[in-house]
């Protein structure tokens, strides 16, 4: 009975063989020829995670009636005194394969399958030898070949069932995983995108200056509907020409100063020759933005004194860099990644690979505050 | 009737204009005494204008609404504190769920109403408790302070440890002189200067007391008065010289500190 065993070989050797070509040389594992089936081992939870349909009804009686037919229709060329035996020995083989295939669709694992192989042919073999005890000599032996086949035919269902679950479990948890992942992103990316602080600030600083018809009402509306415009469809893309993003630096900058006045002064200076290499860049939306938040809040706003914020670009050997520092608070001692950052990096390394860097330090020449910045390929 | 005396702070201007416009508008009972532009101010001009309410905004440099908070508690007749907040901010689930006063940026009329209304009355509950005695001409004074609740909240708040002081950098002339705080006797604010005084002389620095504040353990570092900060380290005793009238003596100093009305609880004797 070992001929389900061969289909067993060649499907699960399959997997193996990447494992088998990174050890020395090619080693044959026994293992599969005793013990096949599936590695994986799903858990309650996993399974439960799935969402799948369990067990259909329908699958049950398909089988039946199929059996049921074939053994009709074949009724008159089986042996005569036989014919009864072979159907009512097959619908028997059918239904206890089903209720098997049921056990093994709830846990498809190998010792499942493996166990319910065993058990099958021992009752097989039993059953030969009470034949043969009881006097059925002969008909035991003419009922052999169909026994084998049918066996065969149940085995090999277990076999593909065991094979076709697991594959179907693995493949809906990988997508829920995935799922998942861009779920996480998205929220990571909404978090670091609209800060509601933010944006209630500026409107009650907005609000104020239109109940006072104060003259910097309508700049400060005109910069948060051009920073609105352009931050809202921003993550939807993957990457953004960089002249964009500096412009949604610019209204950001220009919203910031008109809150806190006195308290913030900013500047963007563009490298003289890096117009042609700014006009070809791109990177991924919010990467520059991200520093100049961070700027204002870790370093502007908690100073009482405020500072100066400057948004340098810089072009040198096919590569971009982009600086923000700040003459605010200065780093705090143990200050690590705040999201915006950790986030920031993440999508360049998805980007670029190792050829982005991200970096903050204190700003240079004791001057006090600190400094950010992106170093980009321009290809 | 007496008008409540109130304080507003917040860091931006237009924020802070826009709650003392809503203020005047809805509750005419207030008197806003001071309009602070950070947490050091805040902190400050409770000490001078000594108000009744306060409304703080959480975000602020130097120090946060909570912290200022979280002083004002300390004080012998501590004002109701509202905090004042823009959504998205961490502290606002904590305020929801607390029974803390809060309003929400940009101020609402109906919102601000709201909690006027609360102060409103929990006014006339602490005005019933203090059985009308000095009711009469504290009637603006009568708010109750700050709940044990809020109290509690704040203590969760704001973070334990302290980040480690540093040493004061004091030039003259055109030497920098580093003062360890563990040296240092007691800061005292003159108009634009801030006089140190440790073990081995006086220096002074430009930086005001009001921001030194946050810089400094405040378990090592009592405020006193408004314009006087000690070590307690060197704290050798504490005289009462009349009824509103507080001395410090400092070991191996002849100077004597003065110590107001405000912070008089903090000696207490047992």
């Amino acid at each position: 009975m070992t001929s389900p065993s061969a289909p067993a070989e060649a499907a699960a050797a399959v997997p193996a063989k990447p494992a088998a070509e990174a050890g020395a040389g090619v080693r044959f594992d026994w293992a599969y020829w005793l013990f096949p089936g599936p590695r994986r081992r799903f858990s309650e939870a996993e399974i439960a995670r799935s969402g799948l349909k369990g067990w259909s009804s329908g699958i049950d009686c398909y089988v039946m009636s199929n059996v049921l037919v074939l053994g009709l229709v074949f009724y008159t060329m089986l042996p005569r005194h036989l014919a009864h035996v072979i159907l009512i020995g097959g619908l028997a083989m059918a239904s206890l394969g089903l209720g098997v295939g049921r056990w093994l669709w709830r846990q498809p694992t190998r010792t499942r399958f493996n166990g319910a192989t065993l058990a099958l042919s021992i009752l097989m073999v039993l059953i030969t030898l009470v034949m043969v005890k009881l006097g059925y000599r002969d008909e035991a032996r003419d009922l052999l070949p169909f026994a084998a086949g049918g066996m065969t035919l149940t085995v090999s269902s277990w076999w593909f069932l065991t094979l076709y679950r697991t594959q179907q479990l693995g493949a809906r948890l990988a997508e829920l995983d995935a799922q998942d992942e861009r779920i996480a992103m998205a929220q990571r990316l909404a978090t670091a995108q609209i800060q509601p602080h933010f944006l209630f600030n500026t409107l009650a600083s907005l609000q104020h200056w239109v109940d006072t018809r104060d003259d910097r009402a309508g700049p400060m509306l005109r910069s948060l509907t051009r920073y609105l415009r352009a931050t809202l469809p921003m993550f939807e893309q993957d990457r953004l020409p960089l002249e964009q993003e500096l412009q949604i630096v610019r209204s950001y900058l220009d919203i910031m100063q008109a809150r806190l006045g006195q308290r913030l002064s900013w500047s963007l200076d563009t490298e003289a020759g890096a117009g042609a290499v700014i006009a070809g860049a791109s990177l991924p939306p919010g990467t520059l933005l991200t520093l100049a938040e961070n700027a204002i809040t870790h370093g502007i706003e908690p100073s009482l004194r405020g500072g100066h914020i400057a948004v340098r670009v810089k072009a040198a050997d096919g590569r971009l860099r982009l600086e923000v520092q700040d003459g605010g608070q200065g780093l705090t001692p143990g200050a690590c990644d705040g999201l915006g950052l950790a986030n920031t990096r993440e999508r360049l390394q998805a980007q670029f690979g190792a050829e982005a860097r991200l970096g903050l330090e204190p700003a240079p020449d004791q001057a006090p505050g600190c400094l950010a910045w992106v170093e980009l390929p321009t290809a | 009737m007496t008008k409540i005396r109130t304080l507003i702070a917040d860091d931006e201007e237009g924020p802070r204009e826009q709650l003392r416009a809503a203020l005047a508008r809805l509750a005419p009972e207030l008197e806003i005494v001071a309009a602070s532009v950070n947490g050091c101010d805040a902190w400050d001009d409770c000490l001078e204008h000594e108000p009744r309410l306060c409304f703080l905004d959480i975000r602020m440099p130097g120090m946060s609404g909570l912290e200022v908070a979280q002083r004002l508690a300390q004080l012998a007749e501590p004002p109701r504190v509202v905090f004042v907040t823009a959504y998205g901010d961490h502290a606002l689930s904590a305020f929801e769920a607390g029974a803390v006063d809060y309003v929400l940026k940009p101020v609402e009329d109906a919102r601000l109403e709201h909690c006027l209304q609360r102060l409103r009355q929990r006014q006339a509950q602490g005005a019933a408790g203090t059985d009308g005695a000095d009711g009469a001409s504290e009637a603006g004074a009568a708010l109750p302070a700050m709940p044990a609740a809020t109290l509690e909240l704040l203590r969760q708040l704001l973070p334990a440890q302290r980040p480690a002081m540093r040493p004061i950098q004091a030039s003259q002339g055109r030497e920098i002189q580093l003062i360890a705080p563990d040296d240092i006797l007691f800061f005292q604010s003159d108009s634009r200067y801030t006089r140190v005084v440790h073990r081995d002389g006086e220096a002074w620095i430009r930086t005001a007391l009001k921001e030194l504040l946050s810089d400094l353990d405040p378990s090592v570092f009592w405020q006193v008065h408004r314009s006087v900060l000690v070590n307690s380290r060197f704290i050798a005793s504490a005289t009462r010289v009349d009824e509103n009238t507080m001395q410090l003596s400092l070991k191996g100093c002849a100077e004597k500190l003065p110590v107001s009305r405000q912070f008089q609880g903090l000696f207490k004797g047992q």
